[in-house]
C-alpha cells in the first residue's frame, strides 16, 4: 500500500499545499484587518462583505472539496483511461482504493490542523471573538495575545483533553463514512453501467441520492441514543464505523469482481 | 520450448454482445505473436483478459502455469491502446510510478530507451504529441523484465519515423525468456518480426500458426494473407 500512498500523494501534494496557502491567506487577511469577531455582523463594509464570503468559502469549501475529491479519484479509477495503469499493477483492490482514500483523509486532517491553528490565532487576537468560546478565556481578555492563545490551547489540550482525544477519532469516522458512501455509490454505478452508454451525470445523481440516504441514516442512528456527553457518542460512532467498513468492503468487492470483470 | 501462455476456451460477453467465443491457443516462451483482426474483432478484449484488467465469462488463462490475477500482473507488461498515464505526470514521474509498482522495472534501461526515442524526461505528458506518448509508454513497458509483453496497437496513429523506432525497440527488447503479443492493423510494418500469427474475427480465431508456415502454405506475405482473409469480412 506504501507505493499507492506515495503515488497518490505525488498526484495531490501541490493542490494540498496550495489550499493550505489559501486557508492561511484568507485567515491572515481577517486577522490583520481586525474583522474577526465582526465578520458576520450586519452593516458590513465592502471589505467585510468580501472577507466574510472568502472566509466562509474557504472554511466550508476546502473540506467539502476534499471530501468530494473522492468522487474524482474513484471516477478516474473506474471510468477513465488511467484505470489501465492502476488495474495492471500487482496490487489488491483494497490496497489501491484504501491507499488513495488514506491520502485524502490525511489531506483533510492537514486542512483541519491549519484551520484550527488559524482559528486559535483569530480567537486570541480578537478578545471579542472569544466571548462565546469559554468563560475562562473571556475572563482573561484584558491579558495579552500570547496569554489568551495559551489559555485556548490549555482548554483544548489540558482541561478538555479527554473530550478532545475522543472527538478527533469520531470526526475521522464521520469523514471516512462520507468518503465510503461516495466510493461505494460510484463503484456501484460503474458496475451496473460499465459496458453501456449513459450520461455520466447520472453517476453524480446516484452519489447524491446515496449521500442523502446516508445523512438520514446517520441522523436516525444518533436519534436512537441519548447523547449528553462526548463519550455517549461512541455507540452511534461505532455503528457508523461499522457501516463505513461494510461500504469499503463492498467497494473493493465490486471493484474486483465487476469493474475488472 | 514450454508454453508460457495457455488460453483454454475463453468466452467473454459485454451484455448481449459476445466479444470472444471459445478462444484457445498457447504461446511458447521466446516467441512473438501477431494478433490480427479488424476493429471490434476481440483483440483488445483478449489482451485485457491476459493483462488481468478483465475476467473471462468462462474458460481459463494461465501465464507460466498461474491463473491470471495479482501474481501474473507482476509478470505481464501491458501497453493498452489508450494513454494510461496521468496528465499531471512528467516522463520522470511515470518512471517513478513504474519503479514503485513493478519490481522488474529497470530505470537505467528506461532512460536508455527514452534517449533512443529522443524523449525529454522532464516533459509533461499533457504537452506530448500522440507519437511521443506512444513512445514513452512503450519505453516504460519495455523497461520491465516481464515474461509476457502485451502491445495493443503500438503503431496506431504514429508517423513512419516513430513507427520505425517502435519496431526497432521491440526487436532490441526481444529476449528468449519472454514472449510478446502485438495486436495491430498495420501488418506490413511488423510482419517480419512475427514468429506466430493469430487472426481473429467476431471473437473467434479464424487462422493461426507459425508465420513461416503460413507464408509458404499460402504462397503470400502475412500482409497479403490478412487482406485476403478479411477482404469480404470488413
Amino acid at each position: 500500500m506504501k507505493a499507492v500512498i506515495r503515488q497518490q500523494w505525488k498526484a495531490r501534494y501541490k493542490t494540498a499545499l496550495m489550499l493550505c496557502g489559501i486557508i492561511s491567506l484568507v485567515s491572515l487577511s481577517v486577522i490583520v484587518t481586525g474583522q474577526g469577531s465582526r465578520l458576520f455582523e450586519n452593516n458590513s463594509s465592502i471589505l467585510k462583505y468580501w472577507l466574510s464570503i472568502a472566509f466562509a468559502a474557504v472554511y466550508l469549501g476546502v473540506p467539502l472539496y476534499t471530501l468530494t475529491s473522492v468522487i474524482t479519484t474513484i471516477k478516474n479509477m473506474v471510468f477513465k483511461d488511467t484505470k489501465y495503469l492502476m488495474l495492471t499493477v500487482p496490487k489488491k483492490s483494497w490496497e489501491l482504493i484504501g491507499g488513495r482514500l488514506l491520502v485524502i483523509l490525511g489531506e483533510l486532517i492537514a486542512y483541519a490542523v491549519v484551520m484550527l491553528f488559524w482559528l486559535s490565532i483569530l480567537f486570541a487576537s480578537e478578545s471579542g471573538g472569544m466571548i462565546s468560546f469559554e468563560n475562562q478565556v473571556y475572563s482573561s481578555q484584558a491579558a495579552g495575545f500570547f496569554v489568551r492563545l495559551g489559555e485556548i490551547y490549555s482548554i483544548v489540550f489540558v482541561k478538555h483533553i479527554v473530550e478532545t482525544i475522543q472527538i478527533i477519532p469520531m470526526a475521522l469516522i464521520g469523514a471516512v463514512f462520507i468518503m465510503m458512501v461516495f466510493s461505494f455509490s460510484l463503484t456501484l454505478f460503474a458496475s451496473i453501467f460499465r459496458h453501456k452508454q449513459f450520461p455520466r451525470v447520472l453517476s453524480l445523481i446516484l452519489v447524491y441520492i446515496m449521500f442523502d440516504l446516508s445523512v438520514r441514516l446517520m441522523a436516525l442512528i444518533f436519534n436512537g441514543y441519548e447523547v449528553n456527553t462526548v463519550s455517549a457518542l461512541w455507540a452511534p460512532a461505532g455503528i457508523i464505523a461499522l457501516l463505513a467498513s461494510v461500504l469499503f468492503a463492498g467497494t473493493c468487492v465490486l471493484f474486483e469482481k465487476r469493474i475488472e470483470g | 520450448m514450454s508454453a508460457l501462455l495457455n488460453i483454454s476456451n475463453v468466452t467473454k460477453n459485454y451484455g448481449l454482445k459476445t466479444a470472444l467465443h471459445d478462444v484457445s491457443f498457447s504461446l511458447e516462451q521466446g516467441r512473438i505473436l501477431g494478433l490480427m483482426g479488424p476493429n471490434g474483432s476481440g483483440k483488445t478484449t483478449l489482451l485485457k483478459i491476459l493483462s488481468g484488467v478483465q475476467h473471462p465469462a468462462s474458460g481459463e488463462v494461465t501465464i507460466d502455469g498461474k491463473k491470471v490475477g495479482v501474481e501474473t500482473k507482476s509478470m505481464v507488461s501491458f501497453l493498452p491502446d489508450v494513454n494510461p498515464l496521468f496528465s499531471w505526470m512528467k516522463a520522470d514521474d511515470a518512471i517513478d510510478f513504474y519503479k514503485d509498482f513493478f519490481a522488474d522495472f529497470d530505470r537505467v534501461k528506461c532512460y536508455e530507451l527514452l534517449d533512443f526515442m529522443k524523449l525529454n524526461r522532464t516533459q509533461k505528458v499533457r504537452s506530448m504529441s500522440k507519437g511521443m506518448i506512444e513512445k514513452l509508454n512503450l519505453s516504460l513497458v519495455f523497461a520491465r523484465k516481464a515474461r509476457l509483453f502485451l502491445l495493443d496497437e503500438p503503431l496506431g496513429g504514429v508517423d513512419p519515423v516513430a513507427r520505425e523506432r517502435i519496431v526497432s525497440t521491440i526487436i532490441k527488447t526481444y529476449s528468449e525468456d519472454s514472449s510478446i503479443i502485438i495486436s495491430t492493423h498495420l501488418v506490413h510494418d511488423v510482419e517480419t518480426i512475427f514468429d506466430d500469427i493469430c487472426m481473429i474475427n467476431e471473437g473467434e480465431i479464424i487462422l493461426q500458426g507459425s508465420a513461416e508456415d503460413l507464408r509458404s502454405e499460402h504462397a503470400m506475405s502475412i500482409d497479403q494473407l490478412y487482406i485476403k482473409m478479411f477482404a469480404d469480412k470488413i
